[in-house]
């Protein structure tokens, strides 16, 4: 067969070892890097994600490439459902995702993740963002009316 | 969603929370500064800038100072990254009385520190600096002018713009807009959106590294109409032309998809779109909207790609493009209006598609009188796999009545599925 069925081998942080699809391993830039600059046959460490999360980043590229090469019949809508139900994790999980996304240099899926985290951002209030991820408020009552006060056109306004 | 213990997006790089900030309207991510100090300057690094008309909509007169200060300092402190976007939508002029913005000062800023997407929707865009048009790092361009004439500086050069839409602009004369469009060597998607042609003889677009060329243009009397089109784009792969017609000479020997809706003007209410057409003989897919009758000496090219055909028009001009397109496989139908009599006398020779290409025909507009037309094509198109009718357009009782008369028809072809 020709190069459509290479496979490449990832190590994870906990050592485990994954054979995965040419095609669907470069859409990862830093394992595209690595492979190119390489010899073939050699596993790449992807030494900063575990295999948990490796298994879903790999899930969301084969989506992504098989969709793309029309080998799965997909509308726009449907993958962009298919996207909104894969970023639908614990916050634990969704930080994972978006550390591994930028270290593997996934420009979808950093895009994706960090939307997700946007939107829950999106429309909370101060408080109600430090409590979402834990926040600790460490400016002094001094302080935090200066921040308002340097731009208060943004703190001023009706709504949140 | 389970919740964290700790704190990690704090600690994230700061690039990652910046990225995640650029998901965020501006004020959101201002308001951001008071979480924690860790977050206290993020947004300063924020490399899309837009200011729409909700945030304008916000300001009173007791902030409006400070949030120009804002920008001020957004975009003109020194030692900032690059800027990715700046957007400024509606509600702004130039030179703004209202508000008193620096909008020229601010498009120089954003400029200088090498923007690459600029969107301007402004009221009064007559006094854009000139140094819009000599930007290098540009690569995205899109300017809503409202109507006005827009003066294209004597020096043009932007080396690296891929995008460039121009809307409601006033196209005057012909030496502005070539000296604008020549000067882009690198362009791949031109559009021109409900602009006016007026005192051009001329327009001429000549560019070998265009994709997709969208020309939609308003006339408001017909004297607007005594220019010319000449297309020269032989790696053009899209193609869009919503105006009346003009003379059109094109070579776009790679197009795939073409929509085109043409109309007449007064005087010339029976059109010969004839270059225009021949120009696009090439396409895959095409979708035509065609209002009058293509003038009868006229001859269409042969469409030897076309597998997928979107008509709205004459059933004159539908049969002599089922002629012309022999490969055909899926055809959309809708009528502008439509005579029985002159259908049947239309078909005498059946097309060579639908002996043998045609799988798929949907009529988007049904109407009852149109049921001789479907029989035809029930009993002509050989290799028929599927027919769409839909009736959106009938009254409840229409619909019924339309329902039985196909279902007779049902009831003698077996061959393929009706959807209803």
């Amino acid at each position: 067969m020709g190069s459509t069925s290479t496979k490449i081998k990832l190590r994870t942080s906990d050592q485990k070892v994954f054979e995965v699809e040419k095609a669907v391993a470069v859409q990862s830039q830093t394992i595209k890097y690595f492979y190119e600059n390489g010899s073939p046959d050699s596993v790449i460490h992807v030494h900063s994600v575990s295999g948990d999360i490796l298994s879903k980043i790999l899930d969301y590229c084969k989506k992504h490439v098989n969709s793309a090469a029309g080998k799965e019949d997909i509308s726009p809508e449907e993958l962009h459902e298919w996207d909104a139900n894969f970023v639908k994790v614990d916050q634990n999980t969704l930080f994972d995702l978006i550390l591994a996304a930028n270290f593997l240099k996934i420009e979808s899926l950093l895009d994706l993740t960090c939307q997700t985290v946007a939107n829950m951002i999106k429309g909370k209030r101060p408080e109600e963002i430090r409590t979402t991820f834990n926040i600790k408020n460490d400016y002094t009552i001094e302080a935090e009316e200066a921040v308002r006060r340097e731009n208060k056109w943004a703190f001023d306004m009706l709504g949140v | 969603m389970a919740m964290c213990v700790e704190d990690r997006i704090s600690n994230f790089p700061d690039h990652i929370r910046c990225h995640i900030l650029s998901f965020l309207p501006i004020k959101a991510a201002v308001r951001t500064s008071i979480i924690s100090t860790k977050w206290r300057y993020l947004f300063a690094s924020i490399s899309t800038i837009e200011i729409d008309r909700y945030l304008l909509r916000g300001l009173t007169h007791r902030n409006v100072d400070s949030f120009k200060n804002f920008v001020d300092r957004l975009l003109k402190l020194p030692d900032q990254v690059s800027l990715d976007c700046f957007r400024l939508c509606d509600g702004i002029s130039c030179n703004d009385g209202d508000h008193d913005f620096d909008v020229s000062g601010w498009i120089c800023a954003a400029l200088r520190r090498g923007v690459k997407e600029i969107v301007l929707e402004l009221h009064n865009l007559g006094d854009v600096p000139p140094v819009l048009f000599t930007c290098h790092s540009l690569v995205t361009l899109r300017l809503d002018a409202r109507g006005c004439k827009i003066e294209v500086p004597s020096e043009v050069c932007l080396g690296n713009l891929k995008t460039l839409q121009l809307i409601h602009w006033v196209l005057f004369g012909d030496d502005s807009i070539h000296r604008l469009i020549s000067n882009c060597h690198v362009l791949e998607d031109l559009a021109f959106i409900e602009c006016f042609v007026e005192n051009a003889r001329e327009l001429h677009i000549q560019i070998p590294s265009l994709k997709s060329l969208v020309l939609h243009f308003v006339a408001r009397r017909d004297r607007d109409l005594n220019y010319g089109v000449v297309i020269d784009v032989p790696n053009l792969v899209y193609f869009r032309y919503n105006a009346a017609i003009v003379e059109c000479y094109s070579h776009m020997k790679s197009l795939e998809k073409a929509d085109i809706c043409i109309y007449g003007f007064h005087s010339n209410l029976s059109i010969d779109a004839t270059h225009l057409i021949q120009g696009i003989c090439n396409v895959r897919y095409l979708s035509l909207n065609i209002h009058e009758v293509i003038s009868g000496t006229s001859r269409l090219p042969i469409f030897h790609n076309l597998i997928e055909f979107k008509f709205c028009g004459r059933e004159t001009s539908l049969v002599e493009f089922l002629h012309c397109a022999p490969n055909l496989k899926t055809l959309t139908i809708k009528f502008l209006d439509f005579e029985r009599t002159r259908w049947k006398a239309l078909t005498i020779e059946v097309p060579s598609c639908l002996s043998f290409h045609l799988k798929e025909i949907e009529f988007s507009c049904f109407d009852t009188h149109m049921i001789e037309m479907v029989n035809y094509f029930l009993d002509n198109a050989m290799v028929l796999k599927k027919l769409i009718i839909s009736m959106d357009l009938l009254t409840l009782i229409q619909k019924a009545e339309a329902s039985s008369q196909l279902l007779k028809l049902l009831k003698s072809s077996t061959k393929c599925l009706i959807v209803i």
